[in-house]
């Protein structure tokens, strides 16, 4: 038990060498020491160097926090959709949550730019809201019916978005952009916000890390073991959509973040839920920062962050699996 | 309906009472209103043909089914209970299962714990229940890389850790060697519970367990005492094989 709780106070150390290693990188360079130093003096008084504290404060600063706080909703959700549907491809998008957003990002940029966050938050949860009405049977959620179901109403709302992409040549740049995700316009309110949902949020999903380790041996025993499993996932599902739904439309669709964090926190600290999901968290945010780093250092301009995600997170989910046969055949 | 049901039960207080129980999955009638009374600490065994209804029954009584009728259990329709109160009465072992989940024996059977979570990270009673069944040397396996046998104590311990009055077991030892499934039926035996079995060693039927549920095409063929020559007539006339005892022993004399 001990060395579990130190892992995960070392991926929490990480993170903060992580943080403080992206706010330094940047067209101007702080050095790392520097960093410190004036965050330390912008709290206890008159910071020395200004233009270091407005570069840290009001540029650097709300994307690397936003980009933790992405990548912990992702690392969440994904973790709740692999334990309540038990399927290890299990990613936040399930329930349809990608291509409503992606819809609705659509329909704003045809109407005005100032909509396509407000649109994109409430198709994702329309999505969600279908996928969860066609999976009631018998007034039970079945995961295999939703899985289904999933997939079913992401294809349509995204039949949708192509169609109208492709009728009205609007501003494709944006809605490509957009799709392939990037915390570019990160600003103090997005932290704000996103910040006020996960506080919210976060505490109803470990409200039930018990029930967690138990849906994982399969509905009918939850259920002989006392769980009421309706509420599991009605309150845990619904929880990460929202949250997922409220990140996704302030900066697209990262992939890979949410799929891969719980995997690799698996290897690391087992099955059992009450280390999985801090770590699985930590590393999440930890992944997104860095991917997050190295997207906006690119020498040649930006590039959206959804293509370092896959980039790093196909190639890592490759390496889990191939280690996951040999394991299986040595045994 | 409460009151009619007392002509089943020959007084005494009944643990578990079905009134015409009725279950239906589909447009299939699975069981076809049945009824039956189960005293407290008595052994029951459940058997019949595959496709009798025996594990849509324990389904039934553990509250994991929609059905029509009543099932009353401890005193009380158990629609009305909620899901951990039925969970403190009754646990189910289900038949053997695979888990590709990396959980060790210990945290397996801890989350039969979660009926009292208030005393969820009490680890000595974990290591009571082990040892109860003979475990207590596998605490830390992983239960992927089990036996069988091994695997199916654990699931009989993680059972006994909710400390319901009734366990509920589907197969105990239909996939086990004889070694293993002479141990699993030894604590079965000494459990001092209700114990409500489907079997398919009618050996194991005949011998162990105080009362035998013979059930065909989903109802009740008849409820006979253990070592009866009743429940052996039944059994040859169920599978159409005509059984004798011999040392306690069923065997076929002429051939099917």
């Amino acid at each position: 038990m001990r060395p579990k709780i130190l892992i995960l106070f070392s991926l929490l150390i990480l993170l903060i060498l992580n943080i403080l290693t992206s706010i330094s990188i940047g067209p101007v360079r702080i050095p790392f020491y520097d960093v410190v130093i004036t965050i330390f003096q912008y709290f206890t008084g008159d910071p020395y160097n200004r233009i270091y504290m407005l570069i840290i404060f009001y540029i650097r600063m709300p994307r690397v926090l936003l980009a933790v706080l992405i990548g912990a909703v992702l690392a969440i959700s994904g973790l709740t959709t692999q334990t309540i549907f038990r399927n290890p491809l299990g990613d936040p998008y399930l329930t349809g949550i990608a291509s409503g957003a992606a819809l609705g990002a659509a329909i704003g940029f045809l109407i005005s730019p100032f909509v396509v966050e407000p649109l994109a938050f409430a198709f994702a949860m329309l999505a969600v809201f279908i996928t969860f009405v066609i999976s009631r049977v018998d007034g039970e959620f079945s995961p295999e019916i939703m899985i289904l179901a999933g997939i079913a109403v992401s294809f349509f709302f995204s039949a949708i978005a192509s169609y109208l992409i492709y009728l009205r040549e609007v501003n494709l740049r944006g809605v490509l952009f957009w799709l392939l995700g990037g915390l570019y316009g990160a600003n103090w309110n997005d932290v704000f916000y996103l910040t006020i949902a996960s506080l919210i949020l976060f505490p109803i999903i470990f409200y039930f890390i018990p029930e967690f380790d138990l849906m994982l041996m399969g509905d009918e025993q939850a259920k002989s073991m006392g769980v009421n499993t309706k509420r599991v996932k009605v309150f845990t599902l619904l929880s990460s959509s929202i949250v997922t739904s409220f990140a996704v439309s302030m900066v697209g669709i990262i992939g890979f973040i949410g799929l891969v964090s719980p995997h690799i926190a698996r290897k690391i600290v087992g099955e059992s839920h009450r280390f999985l999901l801090p770590a699985s968290i930590l590393i999440g945010a930890n992944l997104l920062l860095a991917s997050d780093t190295i997207a906006r250092s690119n020498p040649g301009g930006e590039i959206p962050v959804g293509i370092i995600t896959s980039f790093i997170g196909a190639p890592l989910l490759i390496y889990l699996l191939i280690r996951r046969r040999f394991i299986d055949r040595s045994n | 309906m409460r009151l009619c049901s007392y002509t089943f039960s020959l007084g005494g207080d009944s643990l578990i009472e079905a009134i015409n129980l009725s279950v239906k999955i589909g447009s299939r009638q699975i069981l076809k209103k049945i009824n039956f009374t189960f005293q407290d600490k008595e052994k029951i065994a459940i058997v019949g043909p595959n496709g009798s209804g025996k594990t849509t029954l324990l389904r039934a009584l553990g509250g994991m089914l929609p059905y029509m009728g009543e099932i009353i259990l401890d005193g009380m329709e158990i629609r009305k209970y909620k899901r951990q109160d039925i969970a403190k009465l009754v646990s189910y072992v289900p038949q053997i299962f695979y888990t590709p989940y990396t959980f060790t024996v210990e945290e397996f059977v801890k989350m039969g714990k979660y009926v009292d979570i208030r005393n969820w990270w009490n680890a000595e009673e974990i290591d009571r229940y082990l040892d109860d069944v003979g475990i207590l040397s596998l605490k830390a396996r992983y239960v992927n890389t089990l036996s069988g046998g091994e695997l199916q104590k654990v699931l009989i311990a993680r059972a006994l850790a909710q400390n319901p009055k009734i366990i509920m077991l589907d197969e105990p030892t239909s996939h086990l060697d004889p070694k293993a499934a002479l141990e699993i039926n030894k604590i079965i035996t000494n459990l001092d519970k209700t114990v409500i079995s489907v079997v398919h060693d009618l050996n194991a039927a005949y011998n162990l367990y105080s009362k035998i549920m013979v059930m065909a095409n989903g109802e009740i063929f008849g409820i006979f005492e253990g070592k009866s020559q009743d429940f052996v007539d039944a059994i040859s006339k169920i599978y159409g094989i005509q059984y004798e005892i011999m040392g306690n022993r069923f065997i076929v004399p002429r051939g099917p």
